[in-house]
């Protein structure tokens, strides 16, 4: 069974405004690490923002384990999201918070609100935290505050943080945007390596092709809305790619 | 290389992190205690000595019988520092009821979070602007006629007046927040309250603090 079902998805932000998602069609199963690249205005942040709800789609269906879940609210919403980590292209840190207090928000939907009011995170959180940043190699950094750190520093307490839900799914949106090419790349093997052991999978939007044909194992096209190529990494070719980004070219 | 530095560096262990952040709420829930404390203690000998409670009813009875209760002799206070103090105190507690009355009054009035725009967005607009264009003076004259001539009066007059700047600079400034963090906290499945206080707070406590103090 796959994990997450997208079927004939559609959305627009505004009544009488255009469709920036015609119907988009596709799954993702346990072990896919999903590479969905386009021109900019795709589409490719509005697809994965309505995933987790973050953007109400306006038609079709998402099956998260079978579950549907374009109508959930309230509660039900939140327990949705809980299991979904997000890592953001800006990060989107606490700045004023500490290291430690940023990977621990990971678990707010886990922790009662006064329990978060005075940050007084279980024991287990805690070592979970640590354990995380040990793991993507920030141990130091602990106390630090958050805007203290590097761009690539700060993506990995947003890695940290994501991987704190214990998510059933990643949502990726453009990892390295913000990040120089080296730093790019150690962030994508960072995170393809963290999902691969805890056997997670991913839905990554990302812009460098490059990039994408060297850690997923498929792509997802997307032009102008529409999806124009949806197969296994080594099917892509030039071709195609040239298809896919007409639009900029013009 | 980097390796080898981070491996020296003494791991931090549970025990110790959980520890300090014990610490933490410990110094914090001491400095709210005594914040408290402070204030119950302006509220007693301004407001409840100070006013004329027959003329606000029953409840006002309730309140002068409670004062009876704790029986403290103020009449001791030097005839000069205590009426200094006590205006100090006023001052202090209007600003302070008027910060209460801004938390709804801002989250009302900032177009990105207020509950349902259409309505709760011009009410807190335009409670705010009545609130500023009504002179401190009518203001206090309106309460001395609600509740007598008093510090009660003075208090009220000052935090509604309050409103009017604070609400509106701290509305401006939660409009003015980078949504980023708003949306991490919401895509972890954080609740409305965790998503105030982990994603919009931190970037608008520096902002309306220095509001709040200049305002004092
Ligand atoms: N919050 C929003 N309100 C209104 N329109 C939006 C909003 N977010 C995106 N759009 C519009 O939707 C279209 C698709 O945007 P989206 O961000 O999904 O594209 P993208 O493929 O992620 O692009 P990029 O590579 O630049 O991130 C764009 O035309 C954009 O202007
Ligand atoms: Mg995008």
């Amino acid at each position: 069974m796959a994990i997450l079902e997208v079927r004939d998805l559609r959305a627009r932000y505004y009544a009488i405004g255009p469709d920036i998602l015609k119907g988009i069609s596709f799954s993702v199963e346990a072990d896919d690490f999903l590479a969905i690249i386009g021109p900019s205005g795709a589409g490719k942040s509005t697809l994965i923002r309505c995933v987790n709800r973050l953007v109400t789609p306006t038609g079709g269906q998402i099956l998260f384990y079978g579950r549907e879940v374009t109508r959930l609210h309230g509660r039900q919403l939140r327990l949705l999201r809980r299991d979904i980590g997000m890592i953001f292209q800006e990060f989107n840190l606490i700045d004023r918070m500490s290291v430690m207090d940023n990977v621990l928000s990971g678990r707010l939907g886990y922790t009662s609100s006064l329990r978060s009011l005075f940050r007084a995170f279980p024991r287990g959180d805690i070592q979970h935290a640590l354990d995380l940043l040990d793991r993507v190699g920030l141990l130091e950094f602990v106390d630090k505050r958050a805007d203290e750190l590097s761009g690539g520093q700060r993506q990995r307490v947003g890695i940290a943080r994501a991987l704190m839900q214990n998510p059933k799914l990643l949502l990726v949106d453009e990892p390295t945007s913000a990040l120089d090419p080296k730093i790019s790349r150690e962030v994508m093997a960072l995170i393809k390596h963290m999902a691969t052991e805890l056997k997670v999978p991913c839905l990554c939007n990302i812009h460098d092709v490059q990039l994408a044909m060297e850690f997923c194992n498929k792509i997802i096209g997307l032009q102008d809305g529409d999806k124009m190529f949806d197969g296994p990494t080594g099917e892509m070719d030039q071709t195609k790619l040239d298809e896919i980004y007409d639009m900029e070219v013009l | 290389m980097k390796d080898t530095l981070a491996s020296l560096a003494p791991r931090p262990s549970v025990d110790d992190i959980m520890r300090s952040r014990r610490q933490n709420r410990y110094a914090k829930g001491a400095f709210y205690a005594l914040l408290l404390i402070m204030v119950a203690w302006s509220v007693k000998i301004t407001v409840i000595e100070d006013t004329d409670w027959a003329r606000i009813g029953s409840l006002g009875k309730v309140i002068e019988a409670a004062n009876r209760f704790f029986g403290i002799d103020f009449s001791l206070f030097p005839s000069l520092i205590g009426p200094t103090i006590e205006t100090l105190m006023i001052a202090c507690l209007g600003t302070l009821l008027g910060v209460l009355l801004c938390i709804p009054a801002a989250w009302f009035g900032a177009h990105n979070i207020t509950p349902y725009k259409p309505v709760t967005y011009p009410l807190a607009r335009l409670m705010m602007s009545l609130s500023r264009s009504i002179h401190e003076i009518v203001w206090a004259l309106f309460f001395v006629a609600a509740v007598g001539l008093g510090a009660l009066a003075g208090v009220l007059a000052l935090a509604v007046r309050s409103i009017g700047f604070i609400a509106k600079m701290s509305a401006e400034a939660i409009e003015d927040i980078d949504p980023g963090p708003v949306e991490a906290i919401r895509a972890t499945g954080g609740n409305g309250f965790q998503v105030v206080i982990y994603g919009i707070l931190p970037q608008v406590l520096p902002q309306v603090l220095s509001v709040i103090v200049f305002e004092w």
